[in-house]
């Protein structure tokens, strides 16, 4: 059974209705264009097969935590993380399915995959080594 | 949200030497570090030659850019309270 694809509220929703507004008026530019197109193939999996290998769903852990529900993130393009994302859970009803944020990349200023890792600190005391100890 | 860190300087352990051995750069001036703990690190090159390797953690939910996650947590506050739009027709776009 397919899925019902809803828009989170509110900005998400309102980001999908001024796309595909924009879309019907032919007033996208080429990259929002792009991202449209990839937005509505991706949403199309989504609702035959969240798991489509296409996809690369996925859940992400630290998010589900902080909001107590299953957060799960799929790709625009095939095993392409830099070309977009959106970011979705199951519900409000069941077999519904909502998109609760998108990633697009033309907006996003840091490009490629190795840009995006973000490093944070662990204690100093495990990490840490005196300089002047080695020569 | 993400990995909690300690703020440098609020741990009093010392660090205490667990390896200690002499390498040689290859020729591409490369150092194998063995029985590291981490897959990232970060360099800090001192001016007398030395090197200072400090292990990092990959933080994922920090990698969602801001604006984006600001997005995603109104979309969930609102999916909590039952509230999502209409189901969307992807009917005519997918046919063109």
């Amino acid at each position: 059974m397919p899925f019902k694809i809803r828009m989170g509220q509110p900005e998400m929703e309102s980001r999908w209705l001024d796309l595909s507004e924009r879309h019907n008026q032919g007033t996208l530019d080429k990259d929002e264009e792009k991202l449209f197109r990839k937005l509505v193939k991706t949403l199309g999996y989504l609702s035959i097969d969240p798991r489509h290998n296409s996809l690369v769903s996925h859940e992400i852990s630290d998010l589900s935590r902080k909001h107590g529900i299953k957060i799960f993130q799929s790709y625009l393009e095939n095993n392409t993380p830099g070309a977009g994302r959106i970011f979705w859970a199951y519900g409000p009803d069941k077999g519904d399915i909502t998109i609760l944020a998108l990633e697009p990349h033309p907006e996003d200023k840091k490009r490629g995959a190795y840009e995006r890792i973000k490093l944070s600190s662990i204690p100093a005391s495990r990490s840490r080594r005196n300089p002047s100890s080695r020569g | 949200m993400g990995i909690s860190t300690l703020k440098k300087g609020t741990d009093k352990k010392q660090a205490t030497v667990v390896l200690d051995y002499d390498a040689a750069a290859d020729a591409k001036s490369r150092i194998s570090l063995r029985g590291a703990k981490t897959k990232y690190f970060h360099v800090t090159a001192l001016s007398n030659g030395s090197y200072l390797l400090e292990p990092r953690v990959l933080v994922a939910p920090e990698a969602i850019p801001a604006r984006t996650l600001r997005m995603l947590d109104k979309s969930v506050a609102s999916l909590k309270k039952g509230k999502a739009s209409a189901p969307i027709d992807l009917s005519a776009f997918l046919e063109k």
